[in-house]
């Protein structure tokens, strides 16, 4: 497991994604109920960024096309996303944010 | 044994239908007649990324559920026509002179192209509906330097986009005075039209009629002012619907199949859906036509719960896109003439959303690369929450926020 510093927990707002790019990975984090969530950041169906998004119930929505991905376990819930998109586990220290990529 | 369900038309509003009506529980035989040979799958990559991708047959993931549908086991589809449909006795008649009998049939039979009378049968003139189509028009890019494309609206202008991407002379003949009127406000025409010339498209607006010859091994397009010679030459008039069918089967039909609210149309157990129906929209019941994503997948959604006995209604809020180069253009709701201001939030240069109000009703909006943001619109448009046009227009108000702080 290798963590690396993704963001202050202060940076993080609910329903408001938040893009961080970790070497060449460009990922995203979510603050759903006071926790904290990170996918990857390009959508599946076509390029985009999800962090450009929409954001609402546990759910993020491509701004592109609106295929929409369950934040927590990356399904791909609505077409024209049909693949899953990665997600990473992520702990919260002292108000740092921290992922395991 | 019961008789199947079948659905007439195997693009994407039929293969939705397809796996709505499994996914609502029904267990009996579908059939899944389609003409082209290929299983459902959406057709928007056709002028955007198949045309990009160079090679012959990568590029293409549009497909719907494709396991389900090569298996079967979602419906078994058959390649083939239907000439006729006798309602009163259940029986679709296929041009082999196979006969189906059905308990339930959803017409979904899609559009082509609109032919251009003045346009002559040749290898170097193009049209776009089909996967073959565009597989078609990728191979005359790769061998062409120059195109010309008869038609300025969303087909036309994505297909320029594509073949001057791959490196090809474009010049775009549109016959009215600004582009995509009917679909966006004027500023944003004329923006789309710099973008175009930025990235060093012709385009000729008020071309007027066209005249389109095969010359040796070239196409000249002349109009009134000019003559061109062209490599290739892709004509995006618009769409047709493909009501023939249930014209000839004694269905209504007034541009499109007429169907209701419900997807019914005058035949009993007789469906339609997606591009070629005419159907009543919002609260006027203002009989339309959609061609888009959206009305494809959720008009046949409705269609299927109501052959399932389900009771539902279709009433969309109009939602289109147009990818162009870098732009990702997005509308919401329908310009109509009952806008009477204007409100822009710029995020950026190339970042806009422009929404058309009715006093303070957002009836109608456009993004620019901003597709998040429109979003945050749908629900306002949906329900006609009525927003303060002076907060619509304040950055420091989130859309998604704008209906709920205080004053």
């Amino acid at each position: 497991m290798v963590l690396k510093f993704a963001a202050h927990l202060s940076d993080l707002a609910e329903d408001e994604p938040f893009p961080v790019t970790l070497g060449d990975e460009r990922i995203a984090l979510y603050l759903v109920d006071g926790d904290v969530y990170a996918t990857h950041n390009v959508c599946t169906h076509q390029f985009a960024l999800l962090s450009d998004g929409y954001m609402e119930d546990g759910c993020i929505e491509c701004p592109l096309h609106q295929g929409k991905f369950d934040i927590k376990t990356g399904a791909a819930l609505c077409a024209p996303a049909t693949a899953p998109v990665r997600t990473y586990s992520v702990h919260v220290e002292d108000g740092a944010v921290l992922i395991d990529i | 044994m019961d008789k199947p369900f079948l659905i007439v038309g195997a693009g994407q509003a039929g293969g939705y239908a397809a796996q709505a009506l499994r996914a609502g529980g029904y267990r009996g035989r579908l059939l899944l007649v389609g003409d082209e040979p290929f299983a459902p799958y959406e057709r928007p990559p056709l002028s955007k990324s198949v045309l990009l991708a160079e090679d012959s047959e990568s590029g293409f993931e549009a497909w719907l559920d494709e396991s389900g549908f090569r298996d079967g086991s979602i419906a078994e589809h058959i390649v083939g026509r239907v000439a006729h449909l006798d309602t009163g006795r259940r029986q679709a008649w296929l041009e082999s002179g196979e006969t189906l009998d059905y308990e339930k049939c959803l017409l979904a039979t899609g559009g082509r192209a609109r032919p251009l009378a003045a346009a002559p049968p040749s290898g170097r003139i193009a049209y776009l509906r089909t996967l073959n189509d565009a597989l078609q028009l990728r191979g005359l890019i790769a061998q062409s330097r120059s195109a010309a494309v008869i038609g300025g609206g969303f087909l036309g202008l994505e297909i320029a986009a594509s073949a001057r991407t791959r490196g090809l002379a474009v010049t775009v003949f549109e016959s009215a005075p600004r582009l995509l009127a009917r679909a966006m406000p004027t500023g944003f025409s004329d923006r789309l039209l710099r973008k175009h010339a930025l990235h060093g498209v012709r385009v000729v607006l008020n071309s007027g009629a066209v005249r389109i010859e095969e010359q040796d091994a070239a196409v000249e397009v002349s109009n009134e002012r000019e003559v061109s010679t062209f490599d290739l030459c892709v004509i995006a008039v618009g769409q047709e619907p493909n009501d023939g069918l249930a014209r000839a089967s004694g269905i209504a039909v007034n541009n499109g199949i007429v169907v209701d609210e419900r997807c019914r149309t005058s035949a009993p157990d007789v469906y339609a859906a997606g591009d070629c129906t005419n159907f009543p929209l919002g609260r006027t019941g203002r009989r339309t036509r959609l061609e888009s994503w959206q009305n494809a997948k959720d008009q046949a959604i409705v269609a299927a719960q109501n052959m399932l006995g389900d009771p539902s209604s279709y009433d969309p809020t109009p939602w289109f896109w147009t990818d162009q180069y870098d732009w990702n253009i997005q509308m919401l709701g329908l310009m109509d003439d009952s806008i009477d201001r204007w409100v822009t939030r710029q995020a950026a240069d190339d970042k806009t959303l422009i929404m058309g109000l009715h006093g303070r009703a957002v009836v109608y909006a456009l993004a620019l690369n901003q597709g998040g943001e429109l979003r945050a619109l749908k629900r306002i448009v949906e329900q006609g929450i009525l927003i303060d046009p002076e907060r619509l227009a304040d950055m420091s108000v989130k859309l998604r926020q704008v209906d709920r702080a205080a004053h």
